[in-house]
């Protein structure tokens, strides 16, 4: 949005609120005072006042929220859409600065905001928080700028069947065409291809019509990104009464929760083929999280002893740690003589997943038009993910199938030993150049996390990177809903992997859903140098918010896929793939409010473990763990094998 | 093997002219690449002649490959993944650079046979040359991705 509304007022300036100048002239005295009696030396013995978070921040958050209402000079266009979103339980807003008049009364009303430093990461944070819980997230930016800097998220988002509110503002429409300067343009064919649904309003009596088709979206069906842009014309309009607003009733009107219910012959159908398979794997899709199916599916799959691999751009609806969980089981997966997925919204294609050729199966999906997608069917269910699985449940008979899951132990197993073996021969690589090997960065991470002190379910993990990635999510787990966020799922973005875990870190230290029982811990992401360059100011709303994070960084001075000019021969390119050799990415997150660790030792990294997570569970402190690394270990030549991508579907999986 | 086209485990399938009495079908399949099966009921074989491209002969490669064909017999497997060498065995030759499988069928089970050897070309791609040391070959010569993004 423009900087200067069109209205007469500026957007605080109504009855019974603190003038817009009044209260910067009391935050400017707050800040002043509190400068003067905290400054600190920082750098040699000059007098400069040190990082903090400003008083404004914390009485901000503190502000009674209100809802508006016609009464008196009646309701804005913004007002109307800020009370559907807390109607409808928007669960939070991340934004960068702009788009005021929403921004401002979504949070008035007294829904969770956040504001930080870009509008790509705010929408990468809320599609974290999404991720994290299941529940619809917004995000906000400016029109022009602002809104085009989101679309690498937005389309990260979209790929993950992230039901995320994009939300931006947009020019007056009384000066469209006009070439009355900044930043008009049409937003939604930018996201085309990108989304579910999406609109710019442009009557503003029917802004309450378009949240209605928003949420109704957001919430049905297979959800996915809706995006709707708002000229100012809408934003400011106002309404005394009621009537003047189209469509204008609840939500229990404007959209429905009935889902799909498997008809009773083909539900029996389904039982038959399982019941006379002897070797079934269940593939658990994101469908069945985003239907919170995942008590369901544990009995059924426990019932009849179904083998289970859990899919999606979030991990752990079927825990890993699972008898029956044949996430690390690739080889054993081939011996089924039959499939059932269940909620995969991104089908793979045959071929693609370590499942046997021609394997006899079953669909269940929500929506009819889907089934039979990319790979062939012998039974299509059309169903809500949550409705079939309760439905398995009750119908299957009880069932052992001792081979079958010793077979998939078993695997599991050898998989763990070649794990093993392998990070010898790293660990010999790392003692050999006094740098961390991104396998060995790995494993000391899971030995930490899952078999240390800490609570192996506890905490949720993101990761991103290219090698970094590669080694990151062989070693990574998930043992409960939602506890891992592969964060280049299908897309394969570089770079809001830290961004994308602050949203997650909202969700933990709120508590919502699947991290009820362990709000407050720490979040721990997994990234890459070259994801530095997108994210890392994102530690300073980490900070600001108090939501304590670990960020290992391997920093191997090179965006990784520099090998591909040495491959090709072209020598004169390798320039464009390196930075600058030593980053201290450790120095500038202190410098960002947070702690900084330096490591090259495998010893060192589980030393700075312990202190960072100490620090963050018992202070809420954040901390980067710079982990310098080689870039000479991404050459397969020189350092082999070099990592490379984990067979599909389960651990590590981040193509469907 | 029209079952397998049928469900989409390979595109194209089609029948190669008859030659002296040995049939001969290709089909686009693992990487998008072609495949041949030869099918010689006088030798009572079942041949893919290129099942790997550009693997020199005495490349680790080839050595991993050849142990892992020959542990498709072995006693340790399930019945169900295991080849029985009373009904067929398998081996594999290199010729000119590529690596070939042969299935020899010892009871007159052909679609035995072709099964277990559709099976194996597939845990090729999918199992083997993914969890061995292999992926220079796989971008080199197969086309895979060496990237996550
Ligand atoms: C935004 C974006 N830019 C470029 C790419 C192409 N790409 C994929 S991986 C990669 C290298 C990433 O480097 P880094 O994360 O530091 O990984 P590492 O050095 O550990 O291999 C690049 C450039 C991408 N996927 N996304
Ligand atoms: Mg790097």
């Amino acid at each position: 949005m423009r900087n200067h509304p069109r209205t007469d007022k500026t957007p605080g300036e109504k009855k019974g609120r603190t003038p817009r100048r009044a209260f910067l002239g009391a935050v400017a005295a707050a800040t002043a005072a509190g400068a003067l009696l905290k400054t600190q030396p920082l750098f040699g013995d000059t007098a400069i006042p040190s990082i903090r978070i400003p008083k404004a921040v914390t009485e901000s958050l503190a502000a009674p929220p209100r809802r508006a209402d016609f009464s008196g000079t009646g309701i804005t266009g913004a007002q109307v859409f800020a009370n559907l979103c807390k109607d409808e339980e928007l669960a939070a807003l991340f934004c960068a600065a702009g788009n005021y008049h929403i921004i401002n009364e979504i949070a008035q009303v007294g829904i969770p905001c956040y504001g930080g430093r870009t509008e790509g990461g705010m929408c990468a944070a809320a599609d974290g928080f999404t991720r994290a819980t299941g529940e619809v997230a917004a995000c906000s930016g400016t029109e022009g700028p602002g809104f085009t800097h989101m679309i690498m998220n937005i389309a990260t988002a979209h790929f993950a069947n992230s039901p995320v509110l994009v939300l931006a503002s947009n020019q007056s429409i009384q000066q469209e065409d006009s070439w009355k300067r900044i930043q008009f343009m049409y937003q939604q064919p930018t996201t085309e291809g990108l989304k579910k649904y999406g609109k710019r309003i442009t009557v503003p009596n029917r802004v309450y019509e378009y949240g209605a088709y928003a949420f109704r979206n957001l919430k049905s069906g297979v959800p996915n990104v809706v995006h709707l842009d708002f000229p100012l014309d809408v934003a400011t309009e106002r309404f005394q009464d009621p009537s003047k607003i189209g469509s204008f009733y609840g939500k229990e009107r404007y959209r429905s929760e009935s889902r799909a219910y498997p008809g009773s012959k083909e539900l029996q159908q389904a039982i038959d083929m399982i019941g006379k398979a002897e070797r079934p794997v269940l593939i658990a899709g994101h469908g069945v999280f985003v239907r919170k199916a995942w008590d369901a599916l544990l009995q059924a799959a426990e019932k009849h002893e179904m083998v289970v691999v859990g899919s999606g751009p979030v991990r752990g609806h079927f825990p890993d740690d699972h008898r029956l969980s044949g996430s690390m089981s690739n080889d054993a997966l081939m011996s089924a003589d039959l499939v059932i997925f269940v909620g995969q919204y991104l089908m793979p294609t045959v071929g693609e997943w370590t499942l046997p050729p021609g394997v006899k199966t079953i669909r269940v999906h929500p929506v009819q038009e889907d089934l039979g997608r990319n790979w062939p069917v012998d039974l299509g269910i059309v169903s809500d993910e949550k409705v079939f699985l309760e439905a398995l449940a009750n119908g299957l008979p009880p069932k052992k199938r001792p081979s079958w899951v010793d077979e998939v132990a078993a695997d599991k197993q050898k998989r763990e030993q070649a794990n093993l073996a392998l990070n010898e021969r790293y660990l010999k690589y790392s003692r050999d150049t006094n740098a961390l090997h991104p396998w060995v960065l790995g494993k000391e991470v899971h030995d930490f996390l899952y078999k240390g002190d800490i609570d192996p379910k506890q905490t949720v993990t993101g990761w991103g990177g290219n090698m970094i990635g590669f080694a990151s999510m062989r070693w990574l787990r998930a043992n409960r809903p939602a506890q891992e966020i592969p964060v280049v799922y299908q897309f394969g973005p570089m770079g809001p992997d830290l961004a994308m875990m602050m949203g997650a870190g909202v969700a933990v230290q709120r508590g919502i859903g699947p991290q009820a029982a362990y709000q407050g811990a720490p979040v721990v992401v997994v990234t890459g140098d070259a994801g530095m360059g997108f994210s890392l100011l994102e530690l300073d709303t980490f900070v600001k918010y108090k939501i304590p994070v670990i960020c290992i960084v391997y920093n191997n001075n090179s965006w990784g896929t520099f090998p591909f000019a040495l491959g090709m021969n072209t020598p004169r390119a390798l320039h464009m793939y390196l930075f600058q050799e030593n980053l201290r990415y450790d120095k500038m997150a202190e410098h960002l409010g947070a702690r900084g660790e330096y490591v090259r030792t495998p010893e060192e990294l589980r030393a700075a473990l312990k202190r960072s997570y100490d620090a963050a569970a018992k202070q809420g402190y954040s901390t980067l763990i710079n982990c310098q690394g080689l870039m000479e270990f991404n050459i397969d030549k020189l350092y082999p094998p070099a990592p490379s991508f984990a067979p599909e579907p389960g651990v590590g999986a981040v193509s469907h | 093997m029209e079952d397998y086209a049928k469900r989409g485990v390979f595109r194209g399938f089609h029948a190669l002219p008859v030659r002296h009495g040995v049939a001969a079908f290709r089909m686009i399949w693992h990487r998008d690449r072609v495949f041949d099966l030869i099918v010689d009921t006088q030798k009572k074989t079942l041949r893919i002649p290129v099942v790997l491209p550009a693997v020199p002969s005495r490349s680790p490669l080839y050595r991993d490959f050849k142990a892992f064909v020959a542990g498709h017999h072995a006693a340790s497997l399930p019945d169900h993944r295991r080849i029985e060498r009373t009904k067929a065995r398998v081996r594999c030759a290199h010729h000119r650079g590529s690596v070939s499988l042969t299935m020899t069928v010892r009871d007159g089970d052909y679609a035995y046979a072709l099964q277990r050897l559709i099976h194996l070309v597939h845990e090729t791609f999918l199992l083997f040359l993914t969890s061995g040391p292999y992926r220079d070959y796989l971008v080199d010569q197969l086309g895979a991705d060496a990237e996550i993004g």
